[in-house]
């Protein structure tokens, strides 16, 4: 988001995965409601983008890797949704709709 | 998870805006997802069944605050007595405890005011006195509780067992359930009365009639709960907490809250009857400080540790700590470090980047990639995305020999397999666009195919691409596909004519690609086995300089048979070369008027051309005479 100069809060809160711990996930501020809270927030004025951690040890153990060496932490975020929260798109189905309308903004 | 705000202040005092409490508890760990008026909305993650109740949310509140005063609700204490014959576990290892608060001369009523409002406040129905108050509990302090109509008990006894298969209960619901032998039950002398932990029984439940109470408060094993919760289709407030790890040293807790709630009703109850189980065990955790360190990156001093150890409710025991009875979650160094990370607060760890050694490594595939887009925009198509699901039938229509993968449970027919064939995906796409008025959509995607290869599944990139066009014929189609085939490094191939009931016309360009026109709806389509090119690579350029010296063409006029081929002629003329013949081209072809039925007038030019010197006019000629020699020997006739 920095780079294309779009100015938006972000915060890393602490949360839960099965496979990673400590695990966090990182809020961005609402941008249909500019943190006042909307419907598109759940009234919270925050959105998730991602969620990461530290992979938790247990998951080095299934792979034999040595916990004690090694450390890792993990993240993922869904594409589309970032996307649509940068460009302001509706809908996620449109990215598979072929629609040309659709396709043809992002040249 | 909907809480008051107004019930969790009983509890824990609570201070700030709606706004600031949100913040706070968020970063902490506890997610609010809002606080409008006296209702809070939290975002409990699936490891916190502590959470699940206002004292529970109470007592994280207190320990992010830092340990803050925790006020319980008021209980009646009970002498506790051994069970003895009248409860009996069976079933140790999936009961852990079992209390049960007996209640005589019992009058079932309406709520006291204050008891209703707050379930109201919570979206919850009041239904009477005895039912209101094990519900207030569950609420209140997370314990799910259960009454029974006490003279419905035949034996006047509860055994905690397993159900042998076949055994019939009538839930609460009216349904009426046949058991298995893994299913957990509260049963009375004769017959299994409850589903324990998920569902009490409708013939043994309060009614306007019931005198006396058995009030069940116990403490099941997880898994247990959730099998026979999803055996038969339930999912009730008080197997969700189950199955999330309730807290043992709550069941008692809970029972002595009930008495004190009858007790403020006039409805005393006497003596708590316990009978224990096998309880879980909760290991000493040891907690070294180089560990967090290590993990955090930053160092926190032992005495903050133990502060916020102890705000959790963690007691030291030699070299380590023990979690709380109601923590099922924190059985490993790594969970206490966790809690020290969200306690101290994730934003108070300073950001660093992590040291990289090494380079980024270049993919091959990346920069072909992008040649194709490069090529495919360039001639008007826009890239697209399809879904990888598809139907069977549809596929098996464009690729027939190719074995699908399929999907265990998918979520329709359209989606049962993983497609063997991406143009049922491009025709459905490039339809959609027609449907709504665009007039000639032109689509490409790089996507993958899937298909069994022996005895896993195999995934690879295939190019495919569509266009619906009514000015676009065959050549022009072809001339598509090979301007990306023409990035490549592709050998020679032969087109084969494979104009069959899909694509009319259509043909195959070796084993690089399949193209045609879709019928009966004309659509252009291609398939295009982009991991084959991939691995060809890029065509390298090889430079060639002009040549120094002028080239001499000439025409040949030639009427063949329908059944020879172009393919047939060009091998005729260049197998064996023909010397100094640099191109040959089908320039033009015509049929009707002077030449006859099932045949056709092709015109073949030819150029001659020498590297070293310019070419002598016998030289030509003799070339000339060799190309008509070919062509007769083809059965052509020379016009």
């Amino acid at each position: 988001f920095g780079q294309s100069g779009v100015k938006v809060k972000t915060r890393l809160r602490p949360s839960y995965f099965q496979f990673t711990e400590p695990s966090a996930e990182l809020d961005v501020g609402c941008i249909f409601c500019a943190g006042a809270g909307c419907r598109t927030c759940k009234q919270s004025g925050w959105i998730e983008v991602l969620g990461c951690g530290m992979v938790d040890p247990a998951v080095f153990g299934f792979v034999h890797y040595d916990a004690e060496r090694y450390t890792g932490f993990a993240f993922g975020m869904g594409i589309e949704r970032l996307a649509m929260l940068r460009y302001g798109i509706d809908d996620i189905q449109r990215f598979y709709s072929g629609d040309l309308r659709f396709l043809e903004q992002f040249r | 998870m909907k809480a008051l705000v107004s019930w969790l202040r009983e509890f824990t005092e609570i201070r700030g805006t709606s706004a600031e409490l949100a913040e706070r508890w968020s970063l902490a760990g506890l997610a609010v997802e809002q606080i409008a008026g006296d209702v809070a909305e939290f975002d409990l993650t699936s490891n916190r069944g502590d959470c699940l109740s206002h004292f529970g949310l109470a007592r994280e509140i207190a320990a992010i605050a830092g340990g803050a005063a925790l006020r319980p609700a008021e209980r009646t204490a009970l002498p506790q007595q051994a069970a003895g014959a009248a409860v009996q576990i069976l079933a140790p290892e999936a009961c852990g405890i079992y209390c049960a608060l007996r209640m005589e001369a019992v009058r079932v009523a309406a709520s006291a005011p204050a008891i209703a409002a707050r379930l109201e406040g919570l979206g919850q129905r009041p239904i009477n006195n005895i039912a209101d108050w094990t519900n207030y509990v569950l609420w209140e302090m997370g314990q799910p509780t259960h009454a029974f109509d006490f003279d419905r008990l035949r034996g006047g006894r509860i055994e905690v067992r397993w159900a042998r298969a076949g055994e019939r209960l009538t839930t609460l619901d009216g349904v009426e359930r046949t058991l298995a032998a893994d299913d957990l039950v509260i049963a009375d002398a004769e017959r299994p009365v409850a589903l324990a932990g998920v569902m009490g029984g409708a013939e043994t439940a309060i009614s306007a009639a019931t005198k006396t109470v058995l009030l069940e408060s116990a403490w099941f094993d997880a898994q247990a709960v959730r099998r026979a919760a999803r055996r038969h289709g339930l999912n009730t407030d008080a197997s969700y907490r189950f199955e999330r790890g309730a807290d043992p040293a709550a069941a008692p807790a809970a029972a002595e809250r009930i008495a004190r709630l009858a007790w403020q009703a006039a409805q005393p109850a006497n003596a708590l009857l316990v009978t224990e189980g096998k309880l879980p065990e909760r290991p000493a955790i040891a907690l070294r400080t180089a560990a967090i360190a290590r993990l955090l990156g930053k160092e926190l001093s032992a005495d903050e540790c133990g502060r916020m150890l102890t705000a959790l409710g963690c007691e030291r025991t030699g070299d380590g700590w023990r979690a709380p009875s109601w923590r099922h979650d924190l059985t490993r160094e790594i969970d206490l470090i966790e809690e020290l990370a969200r306690l101290h607060g994730y934003q108070h760890f300073p950001a660093r980047l992590p040291h990289f050694q090494g380079t980024a490594q270049p993919l091959g595939e990346a920069r072909l990639r992008d040649k194709v887009r490069q090529q495919l925009r360039g001639r008007g198509f826009a890239e697209t995305v399809t879904i990888s699901f598809a139907a069977e039938s549809e596929c098996a229509r464009f690729a027939p020999e190719r074995k699908p993968v399929r999907v265990t449970n998918p979520l329709s027919a359209e989606a049962a397999i993983l497609r063997t064939s991406s143009l049922p995906a491009m025709r459905e796409q490039l339809q959609y666009n027609l449907n709504h008025g665009m007039s000639a959509p032109r689509l490409f995607e790089i996507g993958k195919l899937y298909e069994w290869n022996g005895a896993a599944p195999g995934e690879r990139w295939v190019l495919t691409l569509g266009a619906a066009d009514p000015g676009l014929d065959y050549r022009q189609w072809r001339g598509e596909v090979e301007a990306v085939l023409g990035i490549f490094d592709v050998p020679e191939y032969a087109a084969e004519d494979a104009s069959d009931e899909r694509l009319d016309p259509g043909v195959r360009l070796g084993g690089w690609a399949w193209l045609g026109q879709h019928q009966p709806d004309g659509l252009w389509l291609a398939e295009i086995a982009l991991d084959r090119l991939y691995a060809a690579g890029a065509r390298p350029i090889r430079y060639a300089p002009p040549p120094r010296y002028p080239a001499s063409e000439r025409d040949f006029s030639f009427v063949f048979a329908d059944a020879v081929t172009w393919a047939q002629v060009e091998q005729a003329l260049t197998a064996p070369a023909i010397a100094n013949l640099t191109r040959l081209a089908p320039a033009e072809i015509f049929r009707g008027g002077a030449v006859g039925e099932g045949h056709y007038s092709l015109l073949v030019r030819a150029r001659f051309q020498s590297r070293e010197r310019t070419l002598r006019e016998e030289e030509v000629q003799a070339g000339a005479e060799e190309i008509v020699r070919r062509l007769r020997g083809l059965g052509g006739r020379q016009r």
